[in-house]
């Protein structure tokens, strides 16, 4: 087969991992040989669908002996195949990094044959890369349920990030769609990846040259919208994986309907629900870095709120905690407010060193006024409207489409797509397994 | 009122600001032949800038880091916002930077912000081309002039690389190979080649680029603010097959 259809066939079978960083290693390169890793990251370009392209993300082979039924390289699709020797990806990767298209690799897998032999030829890409083409840039590695610990600690020498998808958001939903695999195949890597990575730091304290093992961490995913998974599910289970497994990212993937199988949703109930996907991120956003907690931004029922984001959301349900004034308020209580991120909480607590801020300083320092105005005051001032009912601000915070409408979404929750024709097996929350 | 002209050099800007200090007036690059006021030039004199410069890291460590980014911008009048920015700084003896209700502070921190944008824009979107020679040339055209920032990280990254980033606006050239970087002007009648064709790997890149991509998500508008039109004629996914 051509390099060229293989390519075709292996990164468009690929296109629906949603991990896309680049971070958390920093390496430098070495003198007389290739590459290095810059810790924040680089995208390298962005794609129709306005995601970033910053690894070469491909499949080693999309062959599958599972059928996970939202899977597109599922076994019973019938899609053309195709699988990249070793040698013939490791090149590839040198080539494109070599003229600046990528960061380094991205190399996730079909199960060819079974788990071990897939992991294996896996390993023996990234083994090529680092050894014969010295290849200092980064790896992140997909690991194959199923395969042996020894080999995903082979894999976690040899890369920057290792993942173990979670794949659903609870076990009942993994049992329905993916009953090949079970939940064990997922946190058992999960936990032995963080464990190794754990001991690597602490060599790494006593021996300068200990080796790395997986240095930018571990990440996930799941589908979100091809069942019937709640939103507060889903983010109380990705905030137990942040404490549990200290993860960098859990990623949300929005489903597209693919298929028709009785344990998937009806189609017409299932559309793409990227609304959902998104508002899941803002909320993802808020765990990791304004200390908000799931219970917080989901204390008002299941279902997030698709009219306005979710910190607008927590704000509404809490007129006691406002208005916030800006020349007095702490990092946290201004953290709150919808309008100011962490880079504006920054700048208004630098600049009211030199003097008191008006509602005009304000907006110079890229405090979003548009939202903020409702719930701040500075100087004593309050630019928000002077009816300051509840429906009547929220309107003022929906979310516009472009041509100016409403979101389609109006009247509140995300939709949840009907139950499948098949009946949903009895088993533990994921959560209660993490915690167990 | 008078104007000073420095040129285009680091230092001529900062004997520009030693000697504008206590006079009506302001810095431009070169004279603008139909300005009112009179034009002086300003050779650059390592003296001079020399006291500036401790005079800027006497007041902040990294406080002429932000002034040479915001220089680098080359926006218009951006000289005579840094110049204000150093009069109130040295006239109050403290680092202001963090003083955002001033407008002048706001200037200077956007430009500044704008060359770093530019850089790390810079290190996702140069693209190089292999010559049969097997050296390696990219073409720029940042509106900032990021080439010395970002030498370090290309020469770190391709070591093993002899690499020519051009940049086509200022018809400079930046070398990277073994044993280190620089930055050379390019003559009056240099010619520059234009990139040949890199055969194989720039077709199997632009087929990944579009086969990666999921048309169930198509959201062209968040393409655009990612990767502005200005910069999509040096990027190889993005140029026509037939070039």
């Amino acid at each position: 087969m051509e390099l060229m259809e293989k390519l075709g066939i292996l990164g468009d079978a690929a296109k629906f991992d949603a991990s896309c960083a680049s971070s958390g290693s920093g390496r430098a390169g070495k003198p007389g040989q290739l590459g290095n890793a810059f810790s924040a990251g680089i995208c390298h370009t962005w794609g129709a669908d306005g995601r970033c392209i910053c690894l070469l993300k491909v499949l080693q082979s999309n062959v599958c002996v599972y059928d996970c039924q939202y899977c597109q390289n599922r076994a019973s699709n019938d899609v053309p195949r195709a699988a990249f020797k070793p040698e013939e990806l490791a090149e590839l990767t040198v080539q494109f990094y070599r003229r600046n298209y990528i960061e380094g690799l991205f190399l996730s897998s079909g199960v060819h044959k079974n788990p071990d032999y897939t992991m294996e030829r896996m390993i023996r890409t990234m083994r090529i890369l680092r050894e014969q083409h010295k290849f200092g840039g980064y790896i992140h590695v997909k690991t194959i349920p199923g395969a042996d610990m020894r080999l995903v600690n082979e894999a976690g020498m040899l890369a920057d990030r290792v993942s173990v998808n979670i794949e659903l958001p609870s076990a009942g939903s993994l049992a329905l769609l993916a009953p090949e695999k079970k939940p064990d195949m997922i946190f058992s890597p999960m936990k032995g990846i963080e464990t190794a990575r754990k001991m690597a730091l602490e060599d790494g304290k006593k021996h300068r040259n200990a080796p790395l093992f997986a240095p930018a961490g571990q990440s996930t995913q799941m589908i979100v919208g091809a069942t019937r998974d709640t939103d507060r599910t889903i983010l109380r289970l990705s905030g137990g994986l942040y404490k549990k497994f200290n993860l960098k990212r859990v990623y949300f993937s929005a489903y597209i309907p693919i298929g028709v199988h009785p344990a998937l949703p009806p189609r017409e109930t299932a559309s793409a629900p990227l609304w959902r996907e998104h508002r899941l991120y803002q909320s993802d956003w808020l765990m990791r870095f304004y200390s908000f907690t799931a219970d917080e931004i989901t204390e008002n029922g299941e279902l997030l709120d698709m009219d306005v984001d979710p910190k607008c959301a927590w704000a509404l349900r809490h007129p006691e905690f406002f208005p916030v004034e800006a020349n007095h308020a702490d990092r946290e209580e201004l953290l709150r407010v919808p309008g100011v991120g962490m880079i504006s909480a920054d700048r208004i607590i630098e600049a009211r060193r030199f003097g008191p801020l008006r509602p005009e300083n304000l907006r110079k320092l890229g405090v979003v006024m548009k939202r903020a105005r409702f719930f701040l005051t500075a100087g004593g001032k309050y630019e928000g409207e002077s009816r300051h009912d509840h429906p009547f601000i929220r309107e003022l915070l929906t979310d516009k489409l472009d041509n100016g409408q409403l979101s389609l979404f109006t009247g509140g929750a995300a939709a949840l797509p009907a139950a499948p024709a098949v009946a949903l097996p009895e088993t533990p929350s994921f959560l209660k397994m993490l915690n167990a | 009122m008078t104007i000073l002209c420095y040129g285009s050099s680091w230092e001529g800007f900062l004997t520009a600001v030693f000697d504008a200090y206590n006079k009506q007036a302001s810095i431009c690059r070169s004279a603008d032949a139909a300005s009112l006021f009179p034009s002086e030039r300003v050779t650059p004199d390592p003296i001079k800038a020399g006291r500036v410069e401790r005079g800027m890291a006497r007041l902040a460590k990294d406080l002429a880091e932000t002034i040479y980014m915001a220089w680098l911008s080359e926006r218009e009048g951006v000289e005579d916002d840094l110049l204000a920015l150093l009069r109130l700084s040295f006239g109050q003896n403290r680092d202001i930077r963090g003083d955002m209700r001033n407008p002048v502070v706001t200037a200077v921190t956007k430009a500044a912000r704008q060359t770093g944008w530019e850089r790390q824009r810079m290190l996702q979107f140069v693209r190089f081309v292999q010559t049969p020679e097997g050296i390696y040339i990219a073409d720029i055209e940042p509106n900032s002039n990021v080439l010395a920032l970002i030498g370090n990280h290309f020469h770190g990254r391709f070591n093993d690389q002899r690499l020519l980033i051009r940049d086509l606006r200022r018809r400079l050239i930046l070398v990277s190979q073994q044993g280190g970087w620089f930055i050379r002007e390019m003559g009056n009648d240099e010619k520059l080649p234009p990139l040949p064709k890199d055969g194989l790997f720039e077709d199997l890149w632009r087929g990944y680029f579009h086969a990666v991509s999921n048309p169930a998500r198509q959201n062209l508008k968040l393409q655009q603010k990612f990767v502005p039109l200005r910069y999509r004629e040096h990027l190889t996914e993005f140029q026509n097959v037939n070039r």
